[in-house]
């Protein structure tokens, strides 16, 4: 079924878009003091994390592909950092540890799927619980949630990330520059255009030379890398890493964010600015239920609703016969 | 050089006589060897995820060790169906004993009796379930609920308190133990009509949940008198949220927990107000003891049923020293 011509136009990132100005004033409108400064700084601050977790991931869903241990393997890279800090280390070499084992998890991603060809859906799924039972075993072997101890949070590097400048959060600016940075990578370097290349058609991209296999194990890389910074933000903001979030749900509101925005999941399509209208309509959207007072089964309720709408509209704007020939399959 | 030499000669002389001690044949001690040396105890928590849960199984772990018994931990991790198969695949192997924590009243109830029945000793922590086994141990729910709910009353009460409204975080829709202490707590705030409820959230027992959740509500109701939150593993991210807005000590936030040093840094640090904690490490001595008078009597499982409520004490920064803290 195909929609009519004007309204084939629109694309996902405007409807999104609309929807969440259409939001803001409704629930303006409905609960007082919902469009304060402060207001409008928490829901930065809600949405932050998972919203560079969701940068990330969309590098790789851009390109063709689905990263589900992107959560645990930032999570295990935050706790090597902290369980090194709190053992004394200095701050650089805990940092460079913790982020060398999330780029070491996003290689064996890429290799898993490049060389070994299995399915990114199963490998990355697999990974992740292979993450989590090291995790377990070498970082959280005593406690499910480290905490960072007094003299790290004191250090420099925590005290401005965990800072406020104008109410809002600096991990919401660095967010944003990130929304920016990754902007221009992704439509202004080759490797940004190739990565959409091939998630547009990786036939063709293969056949025009691109080493496809280089670029997999690249952009698990990429969105291991966005992980370890938003595990820093979450450190920053609640001042532990917590295993329990490895396994838990924090995944999918991320592929919720992606879809949302309009990073299609057949590839080759969105941008990073799609990434943030999703993030800001999923903000806007927890936000306004909290302050409803709505309980967490009519929440759930409207975060799978809201994913499942933005599915079939994907769906019907790219639908699949026409993707699978595009493709070339 | 001599210090050295009368370290060892002290080292030795502990191992010659605790070595001696273990051989003494009299009636206790061949008792405790038959009965309890080489018996096996399973612990089954509803997840390992939880400092609660961590604490039980380190002590208990500690204990058995200490006592020769065949000590193995099954973790679940929060799904109740596995943490039913775990029980039902464990009756055929017939452990001498599984120290088990319920999801709810009803979920492993005929599991746990099936278990009585196979002959092996239940004992249940801190959330009973329909079925009494041998033994129940562990804090009153509703009790902590009402203590928790006294405590928010006499904060928002208390000359100079910002308002009259405060907030309820709970952990978990479902799980009894979080009904059970929401009832307590609206029971003891009944009895306050001067007092409003202005918002119930639940935050699933996630820190960064219950930082989000009261970031928003703190930011809509800057006046709130107090936060009562159910469990300190999560009321660390209310703390926090509590925090960025200048709110620490004015808003009061009560809570409750495992207790020991994590509640002892955050007494200290004047970031949890009033924290009831039912004390996790004595609460895992009780489960032990229990579990080795059982398997100590020979009476047939499921006979006898007892229950235990554990104590639970407030913390605060005025009395932490007196509460163990150092």
């Amino acid at each position: 079924m195909h929609l009519a011509p004007n309204l084939a136009k629109i694309t996902q990132e405007q409807l999104v878009f609309a929807a969440a100005v259409l939001l803001f004033f409704v629930f303006s409108l409905a609960i007082p003091g919902f469009s304060t400064l402060g207001n409008l700084s928490q829901i930065l601050e809600r949405v932050t994390v998972v919203g560079i977790f969701a940068l990330g991931a969309s590098i790789v869903v851009i390109s063709g592909g689905l990263d589900l241990s992107q959560v645990g393997s930032a999570m295990a890279g935050g706790g090597m950092t902290v369980l090194l800090l709190n053992s004394g280390w200095s701050l650089p070499l805990s940092l460079a540890a913790g982020l060398l084992v999330c780029v070491f998890i996003g290689i064996i991603n890429g290799y898993i799927i490049a060389f070994v060809e299995i399915p990114d859906f199963f490998a990355t799924l697999a990974t992740n619980l292979l993450i989590f039972g090291v995790a377990r075993l070498l970082i959280f072997s005593h406690d499910f949630r480290i905490y960072l101890n007094h003299s790290a949070l004191q250090s420099f590097f925590f005290t401005i990330l965990g800072a406020r400048l104008l109410a809002i959060p600096v991990t919401a600016f660095i967010f944003l520059l990130l929304v920016v940075l990754l902007y221009l990578f992704m439509r202004s370097t080759t490797i940004g255009r190739t990565l959409y290349a091939i998630g547009d058609n990786s036939r063709t991209a293969r056949e025009n030379g691109v080493p496809i296999r280089s670029y997999t194990i690249l952009k698990y890389t990429l969105s291991a890398i966005f992980g370890y910074i938003a595990a820093l933000a979450f450190l920053s903001t609640i001042h532990n890493i917590d295993a329990g979030v490895m396994i838990g749900t924090m995944i999918f509101d991320v592929i919720l964010i992606v879809v949302l925005g309009g990073v299609s999941l057949v590839g080759g399509r969105g941008t990073p600015i799609s990434v943030l209208i999703g993030t800001i309509l999923i903000g806007l959207l927890l936000n306004g239920m909290t302050l409803l007072n709505l309980n967490n089964d009519l929440q759930d309720v409207a975060r799978g609703a809201v994913l499942l709408i933005a599915i079939v509209v994907d769906n019907r704007l790219h639908p699949r016969n026409e993707e699978t020939a595009r493709k070339g399959e | 050089m001599f210090k050295s030499f009368t370290r060892i000669l002290v080292v030795v002389l502990l191992m010659w006589t605790t070595g001696a001690s273990a051989q003494l044949n009299d009636a206790p001690h061949q008792q405790w060897n038959q009965d309890i040396v080489g018996k096996s105890i399973v612990y089954i928590p509803v997840s390992l995820s939880l400092p609660l849960m961590n604490i039980w199984n380190d002590e208990l772990k500690l204990l058995a060790s200490e006592a020769g018994i065949k000590f193995t931990t099954l973790d679940p991790n929060l799904n109740v169906n596995k943490e039913n198969q775990m029980i039902a695949s464990l009756i055929p192997k017939k452990p001498d004993l599984i120290i088990v924590h319920n999801p709810d009243r009803q979920a492993l109830a005929r599991v746990l009796k099936a278990a009585n029945d196979a002959g092996i000793y239940v004992i249940q922590i801190n959330m009973g379930s329909t079925y009494q086994s041998d033994a129940f141990i562990g804090v009153d729910a509703y009790d902590l609920g009402v203590k928790m709910g006294n405590a928010a009353a006499q904060a928002c009460e208390a000359p100079g308190a910002p308002s009259k409204n405060l907030a309820l975080v709970t952990g978990s829709l479902v799980s009894q133990f979080s009904i059970d202490q929401v009832k307590g707590q609206m029971a003891a705030l009944a009895k306050h009509p001067d007092l409003k409820v202005v918002t119930k959230q639940v935050v699933n027992w996630d820190p960064k949940t219950d930082f989000d959740k009261v970031s928003t509500i703190v930011d809509a109701h800057k006046d709130l008198c107090a936060i009562v939150d159910e469990y300190d593993g999560e009321a660390v991210g209310a703390a926090r949220a509590l925090a960025i807005a200048g709110l620490t000590g004015k808003t009061k936030l009560i809570t409750s927990g495992a207790g020991g040093k994590f509640a002892c840094e955050h007494a200290a640090s004047g970031q949890i107000d009033v924290n009831f904690s039912y004390q996790a490490r004595d609460q895992a001595i009780q489960f032990m003891t229990v579990a080795q008078y059982l398997l100590e009597s020979h009476i047939k499982p499921g006979t006898v049923k007892t229950t235990i409520y554990t104590p639970s004490f407030e913390i605060t920064k005025e009395n932490m020293q007196d509460m163990g803290c150092k």
